[in-house]
């Protein structure tokens, strides 16, 4: 080979190179993290956590780039996609409560507050501008934002409110709004709403209800469509407002659904905070999560919640930005506290030393959640961290023996003298465990073995589970992974917990008289202060007592385009208000 | 729904007025034949989630599922025969073993796992095709522009979905033809002297198709089936896709109206596939 090919071939193959090289996208850099994985050792229930290097490619943020490019016609315009993880059953709100559509609600349609176990923690007006009551607390004077239109272009009025009112507590409307109908009630007296003129409306109560405007936050119909249809309210579920579209006062209104596809959302220009920048929203019905994690890597969508095993994956890609939500969910341990082995309080806080509740996290969640430090979660008034149960299985084994569980053969725990339980007896019992669950069973289950405790997992699906445990007077279970979300701040949403009036009602048969008064107190006032108070002293209560042992506080996570500015502080950690201010979201061009 | 207030707010009493109402009280028996009344009158009943008449709510998704299944049957037809027959014609060639080989990969392969790769490769890694849904939203597009979007969405689960059967269609049609050409006629049509091609192509192709036409009557349901899966994966919005989620849900009431149409086409396509033995085969349309 003569020397001038050599040469020639030598210079091509270094300026492929290098345009190789160029091509990289200078501002990416690769940095190494460290996670946490999870690593169930084969063979063993048991469940370790490794640390492991991963290296990541990080892109450099540029410095305030929502001041550059953020003009007001710049914002103007753009198409944003949100992955639904299940799709629609309706979309009448009244009759549906449901993730979906309350995310779909909350761009479409309005309650007269925010408040409740729906929205952020404030009572905010939105279609009720002020409000006014009696002196006995009996009479609410409600006066209404004015010069709101529905999307079909008819005012918004005070019948409006009054329909609205009477459809839910009318016991012909569908299934779904039974949910709502005690929030519109008192002792079974309906409250009397009526409409004094256009703009204020009357609510008459039997008895001084301080926290209505937090219990009746249901978004509002239109009563012109339902009057011009002539749709009764037995037929409203299957009318085409709520299985097709609906017709509500928010930024964005419902233009198309098509079915078990998407929902085509357009901007509201007439919208009374202002026209939104967004022209237009769609909804795309993704139930698999894997198809969601692919149309999110694709660019397909540009807002999905993602499960959280498939964060390190999404951590890689630089077009693919995280925001994690703290949000007011939490799993934990359902004791049955008529169940002679857990009527004892010890064994109950034996348990939470048992339970080393950090795996918990990482098995279940892959980290993203919080240790709980409090039997309600962080959003409920006055919350405040209490002492926290370490894990600290010798702690445990030390308040099982005060109880009367000792060491017998080959390790296990037996009953000495436990009361109610037979000298003998080994520490057994059975953890209900609904499948997707059953990462938390796991680790909770080799915890106890570690102790000498054996929890024999059951594992159920859902509506089987309910079938054979539904309204039971005596509970067949004895422990059960389960847990709640979305059970707002003014403590309500805990009845079917802590204070259900009788042990028959509560999730754990748990009643206790002084708990109970407290309760009373509690929706006897509508002034945070003293409701944080009051619920602090129930918390530190059920703290000791533990009828259900907090495991985690769950974390979301929702994978977006970096394109897409949504402000974080108006993410909020319920359902229906994830974005506080819809109208306020655009997107980059 | 992650708390379902639904478990707490429902005592015993409401709860058994509600079975009431939907008659899951009485007998299964009674509930079947109530339900076969109802459903030959052409009511399947409603949805228990989303309220809608399960008809509605089927046939919103019979088209989605019927371009999915159709343009995979259409593409399985396209090669699935040709392959098979060049088999056949140069038996024990390079070409044979080539599209043997490929066929053992294709039968071998998971219709969801191919479903994955063509995702991460061409979704996901190259950026040329969506991985999810049916069409694009937001952008309103002319009238062909809007057909080649969908036909974007429908390469990768038409794909998923023909691949497996292209791979058994081939080899069916190896053998069928490979044992018409052993037969006597074909010896006798030889000896007539006649063209090869004439031979190949009118005597022999065309009888070979005769259990070949069995074949797409029993490929029809089969793609039916197919569509649960890859409709789940693609997130297609078809009937597949819709009788995965009742059943996670115990829509019951959906459950049945797609089984049901499962098993009607089942019936339709072996319909079809005695309509198709007549131009086929001019004997059973004498008899």
């Amino acid at each position: 080979m003569s020397k001038k090919r050599l040469i020639l071939i030598l210079f091509l193959i270094v300026s492929t190179i290098s345009l190789l090289t160029a091509c990289q996208p200078a501002e990416v850099t690769p940095e190494t993290i460290t996670i946490i994985e999870t690593v169930i050792v084969e063979g063993t229930p048991q469940v370790i956590e490794k640390e492991v290097q991963v290296t990541v490619a990080v892109t450099a943020v540029p410095e305030e780039p929502a001041e550059e490019v953020g003009e007001e016609s710049d914002r103007q315009g753009g198409v944003f996609t949100w992955g639904m993880p299940d799709e629609f059953p309706g979309f009448n709100p009244i009759l549906n409560n449901n993730y979906t559509e309350l995310w779909l609600f909350g761009l479409t349609s309005e309650p007269l507050t925010w408040g409740g176990e729906n929205y952020p923690t404030e009572l905010k007006p939105i279609l009720a501008e002020s409000w006014e009551v009696s002196e006995d607390g009996l009479v609410w004077t409600i006066h209404l934002r004015q010069g709101v239109v529905w999307h079909d272009g008819v005012e918004f009025t005070a019948d409006d409110v009054v329909f609205w009112a009477n459809a839910i507590q009318d016991p012909e409307t569908g299934e779904g709004a039974a949910w709502w109908r005690p929030r519109f009630e008192t002792a079974g007296v309906p409250h009397t709403f009526e409409a004094v003129d256009k703009y204020t409306v009357q609510v008459t109560t039997a008895e001084p209800i301080p926290s209505l405007l937090n219990q009746i936050c249901v978004p509002l119909i239109p009563k012109h469509y339902f009057e011009e249809n002539g749709v009764s309210n037995a037929d409203m579920a299957n009318d085409p407002f709520n299985t097709e579209i609906n017709i509500g006062t928010g930024p964005f209104k419902m233009v198309e659904y098509r079915r078990g596809e998407a929902a085509v959302l357009e901007a509201n220009p007439d919208y009374w905070r202002g026209k939104p920048y967004l022209d237009t929203v769609v909804l795309r019905v993704i139930p698999d999560p894997t198809a969601m994690l692919a149309a999110v890597q694709s660019g397909e969508v540009d807002w999905a919640q993602v499960e959280p095993q498939y964060v390190p994956q999404l951590l890689q890609n630089p077009n693919i930005e995280l925001h994690i939500l703290k949000m007011d969910s939490f799993r934990a341990l359902e004791f049955n506290v008529k169940k002679p082995m857990f009527a004892d309080k010890r064994v109950r806080q034996a348990f939470m030393h048992a339970v080393d509740r950090q795996s918990v996290i990482n098995a279940y969640v892959m980290g993203y959640g919080e240790i709980p430090d409090y039997p309600f979660t962080h959003v409920v008034y006055g919350y405040e961290p209490l002492p926290q149960y370490e894990y600290d299985p010798d702690k445990a084994l030390e308040l099982l023996a005060e109880v009367g569980w000792v060491e017998g053969p080959n390790g296990t725990l037996v009953a000495e003298n436990v009361e109610g339980v037979p000298a003998g007896t080994p520490f057994e019992f059975t953890l209900d465990t609904p499948p997707r669950y059953q990462a938390i069973g796991t680790v909770v289950q080799a915890n106890l073995a570690d102790i000498g405790v054996k929890a024999n997992m059951l594992i159920q699906d859902y509506p089987t589970w309910l079938a054979e445990n539904l309204g039971k007077e005596d509970k067949p279970y004895d422990v059960v992974v389960g847990g709640g979300g979305w059970l707002g701040s003014d403590g309500a949403g805990y009845s079917w917990a802590y204070y259900a009036g009788s042990a028959t009602n509560s999730q754990m048969s748990y009643y206790n008289p002084e708990v109970e008064g407290l309760w009373a107190q509690v929706t006897a006032t509508d002034d945070k202060e003293v409701k944080g108070e009051l619920l602090r002293e129930i918390a530190v209560i059920l703290w000791d007592e533990l009828p259900m042992a907090p495991l985690l506080w769950q974390n979301w996570v929702f994978a977006a385009n970096p394109k897409v500015h949504v402000e974080e502080t108006e993410l909020n950690p319920n359902l229906f208000a994830l974005f506080a201010k819809p109208e306020t979201i655009w997107i980059e061009k | 729904m992650y708390a379902d207030p639904q478990k707490r707010v429902l005592t015993a009493e409401e709860a058994e007025l509600i079975r009431e109402k939907l008659g899951l009280n009485q007998p299964v028996y009674v509930q079947y034949f109530k339900w076969l009344a109802t459903s030959l009158q052409g009511n399947l009943g409603y949805s228990y989630k989303t309220k809608a008449p399960v008809l509605d709510e089927i046939l919103a998704r019979l088209p989605n599922t019927l371009l999915l299944a159709g343009s995979a049957i259409f593409l399985t037809l396209l090669l699935g025969i040709p392959i098979g027959a060049i088999s056949a014609l140069r038996r024990y060639s390079l070409v044979d073993y080539f599209f043997t080989i490929l066929s053992f990969i294709g039968i071998s392969m998971p219709g969801f796992w191919l479903a994955f790769i063509l995702i991460t490769v061409f979704s996901t890694r190259l950026g040329w095709l969506p991985p999810v849904g049916m069409r694009s939203y937001g952008q309103s597009l002319g009238s062909i522009q809007e057909i080649i979007d969908v036909g974007k969405h429908l390469v990768m689960p038409m794909l998923a979905m023909a691949v497996v059967e292209i791979a058994y269609w081939a080899r069916y049609q190896r053998s069928s033809l490979l044992e018409v050409l052993g037969q006597d006629y074909i010896r006798t049509a030889r000896a007539k002297g006649l063209k090869e091609r004439i031979v190949v192509w009118k005597h022999a192709f065309r009888n070979s198709l005769i259990p070949m036409i069995t074949l797409v009557g029993l490929t029809l349901p089969d793609l039916v089936n197919g569509s649960y899966i890859i409709e789940t994966v693609f997130g297609w919005p078809g009937l597949g896709r819709m009788g995965v989620q009742s059943i996670l849900i115990r829509d019951y009431p959906v459950v049945m109206g797609v089984t049901m149409l499962s098993a009607l086409l089942v019936v339709v396509g072996n319909l079809l596939a005695d309509f198709l033995y007549i131009f086929v085969d001019p004997r059973i349309q004498q008899n």
